[in-house]
């Protein structure tokens, strides 16, 4: 049954069929196959997948994305991070990873902080000389840090999947997210040494620093709105997108006034059929996911895994070249629906912490959004610059080999993930 | 045929207005959500079921819009390695297969539904029908499978052009 499914799917798959339909599709027709359940259960599963209040944060926190950047929120972040770190080598890619950092820390989306910010930098960096490829690249890496710093769409998806706490799961991303971060600085820094790519040349005072910190303020305001709210206990995950989303409102339109009312509707309709894409694919895969469980196909990975990697180490290391296989070809929540329940058995089996297979799941999948055949970030940032996807995809190949190396420091270092939801934690 | 034209259009901007009025409900009432439990110290009964079912409709319908904005992602890259006449019969057969997986969904939706009518079977918290938020599956479905059906037809006649 379990050969049905993914036969089918990997067959749909070449075909180009859109993945959402793939998998439903692999699951109706498996079900029809090898089984005598009836196929209603297909369309009861996907309802049953949608209809829950912590998904929900999903579309909220999109919304929230798309009103802040409408309402002039990046601008003010690239204001800021200039002149944080504008002048150091390679500074217009310095100022691109950070801006990234403090977008991702109001988005949960990478394509959503791919385009917010590509939209700037990328044509900003090819003006000032920086190779259109490394400009593409860079960007399409550092958007992938939108769902790896809190708040984060694929961390939500890991939680209602394994029942895991969500903000638990925010916080355990946050220094990843940054380490993550400062592997490509260091990467630009080195690039651009070689390439000759040379920063601002002026140094901001800290009086111009401090200008762009009040300026930026009510976007740096957000993200501890966001987790105090969810780690003070005074709003679930959901309610705290909900919360984001007004704020993001309110500051567009009353205190930047760049946000305007005939806006809205435009804006509402995009971040909406944005997310349901996304909740879509996970409608889908859950009809998939229930299969594999009925068919016991979680415990049957779980001896196969133990079989072959007797050890956590070897375990791991085989989970995150597993997962970068994966993150390649299959949409992110579509996997963690899938893959995540499948797993956990065996991390837990193994002395893994939940939480912390949960930073390892999503920080590897974030490299999926930069990995071809499917790394949506790419296809984000090579459209701005209008690259083809063959020219960005050697110019990628440092800045993953780095956030690979964090990886690894994240896998094996288990409090890098743990340390803040412990002290946090209530 | 003017007339279909101009109706097709007219259900698109329906649509559209339609999910943007529901993501402004869903706003309104998650912040009165929480603004009741927060400041009010008590939770309204109604509004989570509400929003529940308020997203199950957008969710149904916006991923019938991006079916007609070519937004879902897919991996296309092995089909373009195919000698041209390949790639359109692969496309073609991949629209019939996505038409198909929706007319399923619309049929196996449309089964829930008519238990549900009969039955009489009504929500938790707010007591309406349950087969309204399994409308927006069966509906949102319905709509998916008219736009594979529109691009499987525009990919048609473009090749007969």
């Amino acid at each position: 049954m379990g050969i049905i499914l993914f036969s089918l799917f990997i067959l749909f798959l070449i075909a180009g069929i859109p993945i959402a339909v793939c998998i439903g599709l692999s699951a109706l027709l498996t079900l029809a196959i090898a089984t005598n359940v009836p196929l209603v259960v297909v369309a009861q599963r996907m309802y049953a997948a949608v209809d829950s209040f912590p998904m929900m944060a999903i579309p909220y926190f999109i919304v929230a994305g798309a009103l802040m950047e409408r309402g002039g929120i990046s601008r003010r972040l690239i204001n800021l991070a200039s002149s944080l770190v504008g002048s150091l080598p390679g500074g217009l890619g310095q100022v691109t990873v950070l801006t990234s950092m403090f977008f991702a820390a109001i988005s949960g989306s990478g394509p959503a902080t791919t385009a917010a910010i590509g939209s700037i930098m990328i044509p900003a960096m090819e003006r000032h000389n920086y190779s259109r490829s490394f400009a593409t690249a860079l960007q399409a890496t550092a958007g992938a840090l939108g769902p790896l710093i809190p708040p984060s769409i694929l961390f939500i998806t890991f939680g209602v999947a394994t029942g895991e706490s969500v903000g638990a799961l925010f916080l355990s991303g946050a220094i990843p997210g940054i380490l993550v971060g400062l592997s490509l600085m260091v990467t630009v820094f080195i690039i651009a040494k070689r390439n000759g790519y040379v920063g601002t040349g002026h140094r901001s005072s800290l009086k111009d620093i401090w200008i762009n910190v009040k300026n930026a303020s009510w976007a740096l305001l957000m993200p501890i709105i966001i987790l105090g709210g969810i780690y003070g206990g005074i709003f679930t995950p959901t309610e705290a997108a909900v919360v984001s989303a007004v704020y993001g409102l309110i500051v567009g339109m009353f205190i930047y006034r760049e946000l305007k009312l005939q806006d809205l509707a435009g804006i509402f309709l995009k971040s909406a059929v944005t997310s349901s894409m996304v909740m879509y694919v996970i409608a889908t895969a859950s009809a998939f996911s229930w299969i594999l469980s009925i068919a016991q196909i979680p415990s049957q990975i779980a001896n196969f895994m133990i079989g072959i990697a007797p050890s956590p180490v070897l375990l791991l290391l085989l989970l995150n070249i597993f997962l970068l296989f994966v993150g390649c070809f299959i949409e992110l929540n579509a996997a963690i629906v899938i893959l995540a329940p499948l797993l956990m058995p065996v991390m837990i089996k193994m002395g893994v912490h939940p939480i912390h297979f949960g930073t390892i799941m999503v920080t590897n999948l974030c490299l999926g959004l930069v990995t071809p055949p499917l790394g949506v970030n790419l296809y984000v940032a090579s459209g701005i610059s209008k690259l083809r996807l063959e020219d960005v995809s050697k110019a990628i190949i440092p800045f993953i080999g780095a956030a690979i190396v964090v990886l690894l420091i994240i896998t094996y270092i288990p409090s890098i993930s743990l340390y803040l939801p412990k002290v946090l934690g209530r | 045929m003017g007339f279909i034209v101009i109706s097709v259009i007219s259900l698109k901007k329906l649509e559209e207005r339609f999910i943007a009025f529901l993501i402004t409900v869903a706003i309104v009432v998650g912040f009165m959500q929480v603004t009741s439990r927060f400041i009010f110290k008590s939770s309204l009964p109604w509004s989570e079921e509400l929003l529940r079912f308020v997203f199950i409709w957008v969710t149904f319908l916006g991923a019938s819009v991006a079916v007609r904005e070519k937004a879902h992602v897919s991996v296309s890259v092995l089909l373009h390695k195919l000698p041209v006449p390949f790639q359109k019969a692969g496309i073609v057969a991949g629209l019939l297969f996505s038409i198909g997986f929706c007319g399923a969904i619309v049929y196996y939706g449309m089964q829930i539904i008519t238990v549900q009518v009969l039955t009489n079977q009504l929500s938790t918290a707010m007591e309406i029908p349950m087969w309204l938020p399994y409308l927006g599956v069966v509906v949102g479905s319905f709509m998916m499978a008219i736009r594979f059906l529109q691009n499987l037809i525009s990919l048609l006649t473009e090749q007969g052009n």
